[in-house]
Parts: structure tokens; sequence; C-alpha cells
């Protein structure tokens, strides 16, 4: 926890939420000043009518003057009240728009990272924390919370100074009793915090089993393995260690909650024995009597708050630093000069050269010694067993990830000497785990919003890839938007439509490279043949690189690559590989005598 | 007006549901609220007294006594209301997880048609989701707030009424004596209770708007991050970003739904601030109206000055009551609507739990299955998935079931698993009727896996075994049958590993393959008579296939199996294949006999495979 604060100081971190602030909307700090401000004389105000309706009465005034007053106690409260609310409104306005410009940014940086960065560990967990950083109390109340703390502040002294013109000594026994209230909820933090991980993950629990339990797929499983009771029995298992675990955090909330109660019931009392003995001693009146009272025991709400604002404070500083954090990671392409790449439609020959690499945190590599050389126009496939490499292999072709060791080369030149925004240009991808967008079909195949995307090239696109039936049957054809989750009048599309979608989304971009990463996994016989017949037919003009664990379905390439545990065993065309009676040989042979 | 009701029973049944499901939780919350209100007023009464003491007589023992009277009263109070608090705080937390538990029992019983049918699905997936705006736990909360501000509001108008009363003081002129007048007095106690009505009613309004619109708010706020949230915290969607070049297009979406979210938010925060300020106008002016008559009466000598002092705070009280009372009526009306839900879901009724005389199927006991002339409709679809079914399977007999993606395959076997029940004809298990056997005896019939398995947030071994206390050595041969002996040891846990790291920092992350290769293992341990396999080794490379398929011809040896499988290689020593195209039976026979009809499905199905290999 104390790692990270020392980066960032409280005065840049405000510096930080408050430039961005008045980037986009100017006076915005001072809308939050003058709202903090009014919104704590409110209460306090309100406080003290009271007191000063003893006074006018104990004065005898004449009941003109009386209404007079009552009146104008109204009309104060009333413009304060309403002066409240307004700014509350404008600033709550202003924190939502504030919410908004920074949940942009964010998304902006997410994306122009790097991927092998964002993919790995370290990228992860800054992410994962700026993201919960842009929470409620989290980034925008920054500034709401410094101010908070200031004005507190202020009414904190102000309490003081009233109870030490009264009496330092009493002061000094007040100050004393809310010191031990603040001992009293530390202690109880440290407590609570102990256990906080191992809470967090018997929640987690609870909720995975009652998720998977309540799932209507997995409803199938359950009546035929008669998983009921256990699944009762562990959901009620983890509730009941969860209620324990709570029952420990309570007691001690209990035990400090009536010490804190103790504390405030004696500073009450003591006050009240203070302000009798003054009134022996030089004699009050009531409203001055009142006054006093009023005045001593609001320095408890005042303590109160200010703990509190401080808590929040310290809860939002830790966010912004953690968005900082995230912001300050570096954006690909930021520091570098590129060669430009000039973007050919024509494919080109790719170099890999004794390429390795390792992903982070394992130390096993993933690839070893990787030599190989793509011709333009070449059909390859990477056939391998799970885990051989292939994706890792592809990824590092995309440029995805950058190799650690070994080059890969485009025309001779080494690909990260390109800016890789327009390396990925050169390549359309079709992956197995793609999710699409909620928007069009048409801006889905696009990646371009509705008015920029070529319709024509859309409908040609998706009668290629076999779509334009489905399309058609949809009553709005392409404009038809995507997840029904986000829009009730969005469609979801089958799994043999998801993959014609990507098919047509690869065909719009028509880059040299068209890279498939087993696409056809959950496709019949027929489908999946017919999808190899046009994935040969419209990659007549391009480099293919075929991700597959199918042997059957590489007859459309000029050459395999067989993967093992990370290396390239064989390569070589179909008949070469049989020929030599190798691995592939094998394994085509294993899953070739059922077809003979 | 608002025309929802307070429903008496829906809340009554709601509490004994709750206390069924927490017996602590309500009696303790009870205790708190009632518990936490005395002391205000208590302190209230007593420190208008010292306030007399003070400017009166100035009696220090009478002083001090009232001091501490009030301070023991105000100790012991807290210190009971505290204690409930502490049994509230702790149910709090877990009503969402008994709830969801209570739920998931519900849903065991369910017809597995029920299960799958949207409006169930979206019910329940309704109470989760509104589970923060109403619910049980929702009804506890308001139930017990609204006996809270109900008492308050009692208390600090039995205490407030002698502001009404008048004592005649013969001096007063003018606005005094007016203010001493009965006539005044009846026309405050009209006006207070007039523009409590009145404030009580436009609080109910209120609030009710800013609820409904603060539930459109959440759920628009959802969506607006839904990029943010699940498309972008997708580690696989980074790819088509970077390849497609996404970012302007996903910028442009979350604008879209950003300015939308905000639309709505700033809709909400000019809502709140026009109730609120209808609220806090009328608030003060009721106020003041109390003040200067108190302040009046107190010149007049009617009321001491700690007499005034209690006015002024019971007024206030008494004022934010009225609110509070009007604030848990509208939450507990509107949370009837979700209560509503809840009893919906409990109260569906399922046909498989109706009495009747079922037969035993004992274990191990199967001769024949047929299929006669079956067809199958979907409830609310139009087509029918299957159509005339007819076939039959011997006990020990290998069937394999093809055909193209849709053709109705996985229906078929929900058939045969008594998912569902047929629309048209019957089918036989050892020449009775399916629908005549004891549901879960026909159930232990079946060990099936399916293509969409799924395996559950446990131990290795419990999800093999679907018990805690299993055989050791039976879930240890199982596993070496699929071929995850090598997994299992290298496992520190062993079988008692969890299948999760979200939950366990010891649990594990599986590959898609190790996941099939355990719900195989599952399927296994039941030992069944009957053994279906749909599509399980879709995410197997061929290597894995190929040794899983040997290995389950030998390891289930004279059992009955079912296989549903887009390779056709795996069908090939099948004794029985049968082709469905758009729920018809095609054709049914043997490999060799099935491929002999050159214009056939199967044919054609085998060739788009076997061309490759025979190159």
């Amino acid at each position: 926890m104390k790692k990270r604060v020392k980066s960032f100081s409280f005065i840049s971190n405000f510096k930080f939420v408050i430039k961005t602030t008045e980037q986009l909307q100017p006076k915005t700090f001072f809308l939050y000043f003058f709202s903090v401000i009014i919104g704590t004389i409110v209460p306090v105000f309100s406080i003290f009518i009271p007191t000063f309706l003893l006074y006018i009465v104990e004065k005898n005034y004449s009941p003109q003057i009386v209404v007079v007053f009552v009146l104008l106690i109204l009309a104060i409260s009333l413009l304060l009240a309403l002066l409240d609310k307004v700014l509350n409104k404008e600033s709550k306005t202003r924190i939502s728009n504030t919410a908004k410009t920074f949940d942009l940014l964010f998304a902006k940086k997410m994306m122009s990272l790097d991927y092998e960065l964002i993919e790995g560990p370290v990228g992860r967990t800054k992410y994962i924390k700026a993201k919960n950083a842009l929470n409620i109390n989290g980034v925008y109340d920054y500034v709401g919370n410094s101010l908070n703390v200031v004005i507190q502040l202020f009414g904190f002294v102000f309490s003081c100074g009233v109870i030490s013109f009264l009496n330092p000594f009493v002061f000094l026994l007040i100050i004393c009793a809310q010191i031990l209230l603040l001992m009293v909820s530390y202690i109880e933090q440290i407590y609570i915090n102990r256990g906080k991980d191992r809470r967090a993950l018997i929640d987690r629990h609870i909720i995975e089993i009652s998720k998977t339990a309540g799932d209507y797929v997995a409803a199938k499983d359950i009546r035929f393995f008669s998983l009921s009771k256990l699944l009762k029995k562990t959901s009620e298992y983890f509730i009941n260690r969860k209620k324990e675990e709570y029952n420990k955090i309570y007691s001690i909330y209990f035990i400090t909650d009536i010490a804190s109660q103790l504390i405030s019931v004696f500073i009450t009392a003591g006050t009240y024995g203070f302000l009798f003995y003054i009134l022996f001693k030089k004699g009050l009146t009531a409203s001055e009597f009142n006054f006093y009272l009023t005045s001593i025991l609001s320095f408890d709400i005042w303590i109160g708050k200010l703990v509190q604002s401080l808590d929040l404070l310290k809860h939002s500083h830790y966010c912004v630093s953690d968005l900082r954090e995230f912001f300050d990671l570096e954006t690909i392409n930021e520091t570098r000069e590129y060669k430009t790449l000039e973007y050919f439609n024509k494919p080109q020959d790719i170099e890999i050269c004794n390429l390795s690499y390792k992903y982070t945190g394992s130390d096993k590599k993933a690839l070893s010694n990787i030599n190989l050389t793509i011709k333009a126009g070449e059909k390859i496939a990477i056939v391998g067993l799970n885990g051989a490499g292939k994706t890792t292999l592809v990824k590092l072709l995309c440029n995805l990830y950058t190799c650690s060791c070994g080059e890969i080369k485009l025309n001779g030149i080494n690909i990260n000497q390109y800016k890789k925004q327009d390396y990925y240009k050169l390549f359309s991808a079709v992956f197995q785990d793609s999710r699409f967008l909620p928007t069009s079909i048409a801006s889905n195949i696009s990646n371009l919003t509705f008015e920029e995307t070529d319709c024509a090239k859309v409908n040609e696109v998706i009668d290629e890839s076999g779509l334009s039936e489905k399309i058609k049957s949809l009553k709005n054809g392409y404009k038809t938007t995507l997840i029904k989750n986000i829009d009730e009048s969005s469609t979801d599309l089958s799994g043999g439509e998801q993959q014609k979608l990507l098919l047509s989304r690869a065909l719009y971009k028509n880059s040299p490279f068209l890279i498939l990463d087993e696409p056809t996994a959950s496709l019949d016989p027929i489908s999946e043949n017919e999808l190899y017949l046009k994935y040969n037919n419209l990659a007549k003009n391009k480099t293919v690189i075929f991700i597959t664990h199918r042997l059957s379905s590489t007859g459309f390439c000029d050459r395999i690559v067989f993967l093992d545990q990370g290396e390239i065993i064989e390569t070589g065309t179909h008949d070469e590989l049989i020929a030599k009676n190798g691995k592939y040989a094998q394994l085509f042979k294993l899953q070739a005598q059922y077809y003979e | 007006m608002i025309k929802k009701r307070l429903k008496i029973d829906s809340i009554i049944r709601g509490i004994k549901l709750v206390n069924l499901l927490m017996p602590k939780y309500i009696p303790n919350m009870v205790l708190f609220v009632v518990f936490s209100s005395i002391p205000i007023y208590t302190n209230i009464f007593f420190s208008a007294k010292i306030i007399d003491e003070v400017i009166g007589k100035c009696r220090l023992k009478y002083l001090l006594l009232y001091l501490v009277v009030m301070v023991i009263i105000s100790i012991f109070f807290t210190l009971i209301s505290k204690f409930g608090w502490k049994y509230v705080r702790v149910n709090q937390l877990i009503s969402g997880d008994w709830e969801d538990s209570f739920l998931n029992q519900k849903s065991f019983t369910l017809d597995y048609e029920q299960i799958e049918d949207n409006k169930v699905r979206e019910l329940r997936q309704q109470i989760t989701d509104n589970r923060e705006f109403g619910g049980l736990n929702v009804l506890v909360i308001r139930t017990t707030y609204l006996i809270k501000s109900l008492l308050n509001l009692i208390i600090s108008f039995a205490m407030i009424v002698s502001i009404f009363k008048i004592r005649s003081v013969p001096s007063c002129r003018g606005l005094l004596a007016f203010a001493n007048s009965s006539a005044c007095s009846f026309i405050l106690f009209v006006l207070t209770i007039l523009l409590a009505v009145f404030l009580g009613y436009n609080a109910q309004k209120g609030i009710h708007l800013k609820s409904t619109k603060s539930k459109e708010l959440s759920t628009t706020q959802k969506k607006a991050h839904f990029l943010i949230d699940e498309y972008l915290s997708d580690n696989k969607t980074g790819k088509d970003v970077r390849i497609y070049s996404q970012e302007k297009i996903i910028i442009e979406i979350i604008k879209g739904m950003l300015n939308n979210y905000s639309l709505i938010n700033r809709q909400f925060i000019s809502l709140q601030f026009s109730v609120d300020n209808k609220i806090t106008v009328i608030n003060l002016i009721l106020n003041s109206c109390v003040y200067i008559i108190v302040s009046l009466k107190t010149i007049a000598g009617t009321f001491s000055l700690g007499v005034m002092l209690k006015y002024i705070s019971l007024i206030s009280q008494f004022l934010r009551n009225v609110v509070n009372l009007s604030d848990s009526i509208v939450r507990l009306q509107e949370n009837n609507l979700y209560l509503k839900n809840l009893y919906e879901y409990l109260d569906l009724e399922t046909k498989t739990d109706k009495n009747g005389t079922f037969h035993a199927l004992p274990s191990d006991h199967f001769s024949t299955l047929k299929f006669i002339n079956v067809s199958f409709k979907y409830p609310h679809h139009k087509e029918f998935a299957l159509q005339n079914i007819s076939f039959e399977i011997k006990k020990g007999e290998r069937v394999a079931i093809v055909g193209k993606n849709g053709s109705g395959k996985t229906t078929l076997i929900k058939l045969l698993c008594r998912l569902y029940d047929p629309t048209e004809g019957i089918i036989t298990l050892n020449d009775d009727n399916i629908k005549n056997y004891n549901y879960s005896d026909y159930l232990n019939a079946f060990s099936v896996v399916f293509q969409d398995y799924r395996l559950f947030p446990l131990t290795i071994g419990q999800n093999i075994s679907a018990s805690d206390q299993y055989d050791k050595n039976r879930v240890i041969k199982c596993c070496n049958l699929v071929g995850l002996n090598n997994f299992i040891y290298g496992l520190p846990n062993g079988l008692e590993t969890n299948i999760s790291k979200d939950f366990d920092e010891n649990g594990i992350i599986l590959s898609g393959g190790e996941a099939q290769k355990i719900a195989i293992a599952r399927a296994l341990y039941k030992n069944s008579s009957i053994v279906i396999l749909d599509e399980p080794t879709s995410s197997l490379d061929p290597l894995s296939e190929s040794e899983i398929y040997a290995d389950f011809n030998r390891i289930i040896k004279n059992k009955t199996a079912i296989y549903i499988s887009h390779r056709l290689s795996s069908c090939r020593f099948c004794d029985k294949i049968i082709v469905l195209d758009k729920g018809n039976i095609v054709q049914i026979g043997n490999h060799e006999s099935l491929l002999k009809d050159k214009d056939n499905l199967y044919y054609s199905l085998w060739n788009a495979q076997a061309q490759y290999y025979n190159m």
C-alpha cells in the first residue's frame, strides 16, 4: 500500500485532477468550493436556530419583532437551502461530465497500449486497479473530498476557539477524549483489515457456486449427476463460514461502538457538568447555556465528519494514484522513430529468424528457435497439439507480441522498425474467441461508423462469406444492431453465423495477410468443408496463415508447419511430410485410419 | 396518485420466509429500531428540564439528577440497540447469499423444460439483478423502518400535542393574545396536520419518481459501461481492437452510450432537485409557523423557555418522521413488485413432483430403448424440431447420431434423457413408457457428457464423484482412463484442488482439454448402463481425442453408448448410425451400408472429411 503513495503526492494528484477537469469544464473548481462552503453553513446555521430563538424570547422583544425575526430566519434558511441545492445540482452534473471524460480517456489509453503489456500480469493488474479507481468515491470525488477536509478543518478550529475561550482546560480534556475515540477506530481498522483477503475469497466462492448452480446450462449436469445435495451443502457451508467471519468482525465493531458511545456520552455529561460549574460561578442565561452546549457538542460532529472525510480523501487519493499509474504506462509508438510502411496491396515476404519467446512469469519457453520464411501469396498451415505454441507464433507474427529473442522481418526489415498501427493494417484475422460490438452489423464488419461504412462493399463481403441470407431475413438488414443484452431490439447470432461475420470482417479489411485461428471448431463437416472452399477461393491473392489441430483441414495449404512443444519439428507439403513418416505422418495416420 | 397498494399478505409471506432463512434477523432488527429511537426523546425531555432549572431555581441537586437520569437511560438503550445492530449487519450481508441458495434449491427441482424457458430464466435474472432495489432484504429493512418512523411519529406527536393547549393569560393584547387564543391553537393544529399530510403526499410522489428514475439510471449505466467493463476488459478482444483498428468506432460507441447516460443522469439530478426543494420549502414553512407561535406563547408566559426548546426540537423530529414514513410506504409498495417476481418463481409448478405411482428402475437393468413415432416441438415454437422419429437401441450397442448443425441431434438426446417430453409418440425403456419410471431412477441409468457441460466450483474429486465423501481410488481410476493421471499427480493437493484460482489461491485454471477430460471422468465415475457423449472432444487435439475414443470403447465394455460427433471417424465402428436432417431420420444403419448410398447425406458428410485423408 505504501509503495504506490510514494510516487504521487496529494498536491500533484490534486493538480492532475483539477487540470483534467478544468480543461473540459472551466470554473468547476470554484463551483465545488462554493458548494462545499454552503453545504457546511446550512447545517451549522440550523443547529443554532433554537439558541437564537431562546435569545430573542429571553430579551422580551415585542411580538412584532419576534415575528420579523422568525421570518428573517425563514428567509435565510430558504435562501441557503436553495443555494445549497442549486450548487449541489450543478456540481453533480459536472461530476457526471467529469466521469464521462475520465471513462473516455481510460478507454483510449487502454486501446493505445501494447497488447503484450495489457495481456501480461503487470499491465492487467494496473488496468484493473485503474478501472476500480473510476468507481464512485474514486477519482471524480477527489476534489470534493479534499475541499470537505479543508472546510471541516475550519469548523473544527471554530469549535476549538469557542471552547478554549470558555476554558482551555476543558478543551484539552475533550481533545484527549477525541484522541481516545480515534485510537479506538484505528485499532478496529487493524483488526478488520486482517482477514480481508480471506473474506474476499469466501465471498467469491459463494458467488461462484450460486452462479453455476443457478445457471441454466448447468441444470442438465446437476440433474444427471445428482449434484443438488452437494451444491446445497457446499454453499451452506461457505455461507456459514462467511457468517462466522462477519460475526467476528461485528463483535469487534460492537465493542468499539460501545466504547465510542460511552466516550461521547461522557463528553456530553462532562459538558453539562462544566456548564453547571460556569452557571454557578458566573451565571448564564438560557440562550448562553444553549449556545455553549451546542457549540461544544457540535465539536463532536466536526471531528466525526473530519475523520470520515479524511478517510474518503485517502481512498480517492489512492484511486487517483492508481489511475495515473495506468495513464503513465508507455503507449506504443510514442518514443521512437519508425520506418514508413507503404501499404502494399500485394502480399509480401515474411522471414522469421531464430525466434524464441517466453511469457512473463513462466520459466518455460513457449517458442524456441523458430526459423521460417513465408513467401508472398503462400498458404501455410500451422498444426500441432494443444499447447504447442501455435497461437503464440501467430501473435508474434501480427506484432501483437514483441519477440524477446530473434527477429521477424517483413521485406527484409525487422518488423519492430515499423509503426505498429501501420503493420497491423497488413493483417486480417479470424480469431476463435472474438466478441462483437453493440452496434450495427455493418459497423461490426467495417469497424467504422455506419456513415463511413462502404455499404456496397459490406453487401459484397456478406455475399462472399455466405451471411447474406441471414442478413436478408432480418428486418433492418445489416443495420440491425448486435448484442441483445444491451438493447432489446438487437439480435444475437448463432455460432456458425458468428464465424461468417468474422470472415466478412476479415474480407472487408482486405489485407494482404489472412490469419485463421481454428475457425471451424464448432461446425458440422459440410459447413466446415464449405468454409474451407471459401477460404481457398477468397484467399487467392493473399498470404494465408491457418492454425488448426484438424489435420484434415490443411488441404488447401501449400505448406504445413508442424509445431511440437514450441519448436518446429517438421515443415513441408502434406505429401512430403507423409513421405518423411515423422510425427505429422503418425498423427495423420491416426486420424486417417478411420476414414480409409 | 400512486395506485399500488401495500399488500399485507405479500409482506407477511416475505417476513415468514426471512424468518425461515435467518431466524435472528427480524427480532434483532426490531430491537435495534425501537431501542435506538427512545434516547432521542428522553434527551429532548431532560434537556428541557435542565434549561428550566437553569433559568429558574437553579438547584444543583435537580440539575445533577436530570443529567444522571438522562445519561443512564441513553447508555442503557444504546447498548441494547447496538447489540441488535450487530446481528442485523451480519444478516444483511448474508441475506442475498441465503436467498440465492434458496432459489437454487428451487431451481434444482424445476422441470428442465422450465429451466430452459426464457420466461423463467428472465424471472430468475430479474430477481437477482434487482436485489439492490427490492426483495427480501429490502422488505425487512423497509418494514422495520416503517415501524421505526411510525413509532417516532407517534411519540413526537404525543409530546407535541400539548402545544395546542390553551391557558388564558389575561394581561395579553394583540399578537400575544392571538397566539394564546383557542382560534390560533386550532389554526396551528389544522395547519400542522394539513402541511404534514401535504408533505407526506409530496414526499411519496417524489420518492416514487426518484426511485423509478434511479433504476433506469443504473441500468443505463451498466449498459454504458459495457464496452469498458466487458469488451475492453476481456483480454482476448485486445487482438481485434488492434488488428482491426477498432479504436475509433469503440470511442464513438462509448461516447454515444455515455451521452445517453448523462442525459438520464441529468434528468435524475433535476428531478431530485425539484423533489427535494418542495420538501425543504414545506418543512421550513411549517417549522417557522411553529417557531412564531411557540415564541409568542413563551413571551406570553404560557410556556417556559425549556418547554419552548423542547417543542422546537420536537417539531423537526415530527416532520422528519413524516417524510420517513412516506418513504417507507413508497419503498414497501415498490418492493411488492419485486416480491411478486420472487413468489412467482417459488410457486412455479413442476410436472415431475406430481403424485402418482412410478416404477422403480433398478440400476443395470436395461435391455432396450425405443423411440416410437416421436415428434417434438419446443414450447412456444411453431416448427417441429423432430418429426416422426422411430428407432431402437439394444443393450450393448454403440450408436452414433450424425447430422449437420441444427438437425436435431441434441434435441433427440434431450428427449431421451427426459429433459423434455415428446409432443407426439412415445419413448420406451424395457418396453415400458419412460414416463412411468421414477424420474431420479431414470436419470440414474444415464451418464452424459453434454456438449455444453459445466464443471462446478468444487474440488476436482468432488466434481468427478459429485459427492464430498468419495472413493478416492475409484476417482483416480477414472482419471487414469481419460489420461488425467499425470495432471493430477502434478498438483500439490491432488484431487483436493479447486478448479478455479478466483476463490482459492491454491486452485488451478483448467485448459479446455483438461476440463473436458474431467467431464468425461465424471461420466465414467457414475457408471450407468447407458453412456451418452455429445461432441465431447471438440476442444481436444487429435491425439487425445483418439486416445479417449479408443479407451472409451474399452472402458465401457458391454455398456450401451450413444455418440454425437462431427468427427465421423468416431462413428465408424458403431453398430448403428442414425443420420438426422432437419429433424427427420434420413438414414439408419451401419457405416458400410450407409456409405453405399452415394446420393445420401451420410456419404456427403463422410466425404467432406474423408477426402482430405484419401489424397
